[in-house]
């Protein structure tokens, strides 16, 4: 396996040299090196250096995922293959022999979602604003839904009015429709349903 | 503007005018808010600048309790749930299943049949359900008022939960997704039935049915005879209870429940215990021997991870063998069970004092299994991934766990369903092409 690598520059000049294959797991890159541009150095001019080191951690971890890669139908084609992409066949049908892959390939999902827990709870919240747009932009799909179940997990206990104090949203209602939407919801506001009682 | 009168039923209209802007929010609010003790996630200086198609699929990540409480901030997140957009966003990140369960209280069989002379309907019965989270421990009170009068709930898959209705008869079957409040009829099934046990299977792209057992031959003497199914898809074949098929001899159905595993509907058959299955493509039924049959009690039937869990209690009283309640798994050759786990003894000697000998049901969903002990308000949770028992604190909202029925001998049970909560249901749009003029070629 060829060892490529292709250099990242960020908005503030910082230089990041990462596998082809890492490099890849950033769709908008992957996209360029797939037009095939002479040049292994690609600008990444709308990140800075901080995020995108964050962005790249994030992509060497998950280097193995199948949900980020670009499709590499036309490059396959070419003689020489600079990467080596190791296609999952999903098994249709479930053999008993195979149980022990299946409990090892969900014991490694797991460890990943481990990682990413630990990864994502070490930022403060200007980086993880900063890491969702960069994501978003880069199109890596898995850090943006990573970064966007985070918040949700962070605001799906709120009050409707402190989601508006967090995101500085204005209350469009007037009192009788709040009042009236309010009721139409009524079962999840209650808040009996988390009661906490002892053991029999 | 004068505001419209608004029902508990969520309706299909927007209660107010609002179009949707695709266009990003190009206005910069300066907000003079300063970090508040609560932390600094709560600054809206940073968060007010997140555009809105990626807050939208913050939202789309929100378990269902959440995304329909956030209804109430704004206009905008009121009506994403009419949102095409935000729908197809949302579907997509639906294999992060919310799962579930969904209970009611529940007349057993002959309540219904005790109840024939008499027109006493307790409505008020059947115009709630109760959603148990074991992901939050955590209760919420569902309202099913939109369900006509004398249906009762028969199971639930795919964010669905279908209604039976009770007269004997040809069966009238409903689906309704509980979190938007809408209903969809199947056909009239073809044969009259009295309490035939049912199961349903839905994918995002298809519906199958199964009615087994219980054919009408009298008022109060019942036989299993035969089952019917009916299939519809989102490739165009679709088969009205045309699909029928005899079930294996002297069997008897007393559930009323079945279990969908890979292709096969699976449920109990009473006296002596075994357990049906029924392959859907081969319109087949066979019976297969269940694990220690004689020791059995209060067998139940449940779906874990593609696999098929029987749960009971085990009691030999002859042997010098403590008495438990364990799990089986059936195996890939669909005859052999293996045990997979076992409640604790400590844990089945306090189970067994509170049960005091009345049974009790399960019902699982993924890892969970959720045990709960008839004429009480106590409830098990095992979640069997981390081999973890835990009592659930009890449903506030059902009322007295399990007072005695004034005369009859069975009371009022919680019987629960494996439901995935689901903002929208796209699959029911294929009835209303069934409900065409035309006749269906079968």
């Amino acid at each position: 396996m060829s060892s490529k690598k292709i250099v990242l520059t960020s908005s503030d000049g910082e230089s990041f040299k990462v596998e082809e294959v890492v490099a890849r797991k950033l769709q908008i890159v992957g996209h360029i090196i797939e037009d095939d541009c002479a040049t292994n150095k690609i600008p990444i001019p709308n990140v800075t250096g901080e995020i995108l080191a964050k962005v790249i951690e994030y992509c060497k971890k998950h280097v193995e995922d199948d949900d980020d890669v670009v499709e590499t139908h036309e490059s396959s084609t070419k003689g020489d293959k600079t990467v080596e992409e190791a296609k999952k066949k999903p098994d249709d049908v479930a053999v008993p022999e195979s149980t022990e892959g299946d409990d090892e390939a969900e014991d490694k999902k797991e460890k990943l979602n481990e990682w990413d827990a630990k990864f994502m709870k070490d930022f403060d919240i200007k980086t993880i604003f900063d890491i969702i747009l960069a994501a978003n932009y880069l199109n890596v799909q898995g850090l943006f839904d990573l970064c966007s179940k985070t918040i949700a997990d962070y605001i799906k206990d709120m009050t409707p009015e402190e989601v508006r104090e967090l995101f500085n949203i204005e209350n469009d209602f007037t009192p009788e429709e709040e009042e009236a939407i309010r009721n139409e919801n009524a079962w999840t506001f209650e808040q009996d349903g988390k009661q906490q009682v002892p053991k029999p | 503007m004068d505001s419209t009168v608004f029902i508990n039923n969520p309706s299909l209209t927007l209660p107010f005018s609002y179009t949707f802007t695709s266009s990003s929010n190009s206005s910069t609010t300066t907000s003079t808010t300063t970090d508040s003790s609560s932390g600094q996630w709560m600054d809206g200086r940073i968060w007010s600048k997140l555009p809105p198609p990626l807050l939208d699929r913050v939202i789309a990540f929100l378990p269902p309790p959440a995304f329909f409480r956030t209804r109430c901030v704004c206009k905008r997140f009121y009506s994403l749930l009419f949102s095409n957009t935000f729908l197809e966003t949302y579907l997509q990140l639906l294999p992060l299943r919310h799962n579930c369960f969904l209970f009611f209280k529940h007349k057993t069989l002959k309540s219904y049949i005790y109840k024939r002379g008499g027109t006493n309907d307790d409505d008020s019965n059947k115009a709630e359900g109760f959603l148990f989270d074991p992901n939050e421990i955590r209760w919420y009170r569902l309202s099913f008022a939109y369900i006509p009068s004398g249906f009762y709930p028969s199971g639930s898959s795919g964010g669905l939960v279908s209604w039976v209705s009770e007269e004997a008869g040809l069966k009238t079957i409903l689906l309704c997704n509980p979190l938007v409040g809408s209903v969809s009829q199947l056909p009239p099934i073809s044969r009259p039935r009295l309490f035939p046990s049912i199961g349903l299977s839905v994918t995002p792209t298809s519906i199958d049915v199964t009615v087994a057992g219980d054919d009408l031959i009298s008022p109060y003497a019942v036989k299993n005879l035969s089952s019917e199914s009916f299939h519809v898809d989102a490739g165009g074949f679709f088969s009205l209870w045309a699909m029928t098929s005899s079930l294996p001899r002297l069997c008897s159905l007393e559930s009323g429940k079945m279990v969908y595993v890979q292709g096969k509907f699976y449920c109990m058959n009473y006296s002596p215990f075994s357990v049906l299955s029924y392959e859907v493509t081969g319109n087949r039924w066979i019976k297969i021997q269940a694990p220690m049959r004689r020791f059995l009690r209060s067998p139940s039937l449940l779906e874990s991870k593609g696999r098929l869990i029987l749960v009971a209690a085990v009691e030999k009283s002859k042997l010098n063998v403590p008495k438990s309640l364990r799990l089986w798994s059936l195996q890939q050759d669909n005859a052999t069970w293996v045990e997979i786990e076992r409640m604790p003894q400590p844990l089945y000697t306090q189970f067994a004092a509170e049960e005091g000998g009345k049974g009790f049901e399960c019902v699982g969903n993924q890892e969970f299994v959720m045990i709960v002990l008839r004429g009480t308000s106590l409830q098990l949770l095992f979640d069997i991934v981390r081999k973890s028992w835990l009592w659930v604190p009890p449903c506030p909202y059902s009322g007295s766990g399990g007072g005695s029925s004034g005369g009859g001998s069975d009371g009022e049970v919680l019987q629960g369903f494996a439901y995935d909560p689901v903002l929208t249901t796209p699959v029911v749009s294929l009835l209303d092409q069934l409900t065409l003029p035309f006749p269906g070629v079968c």
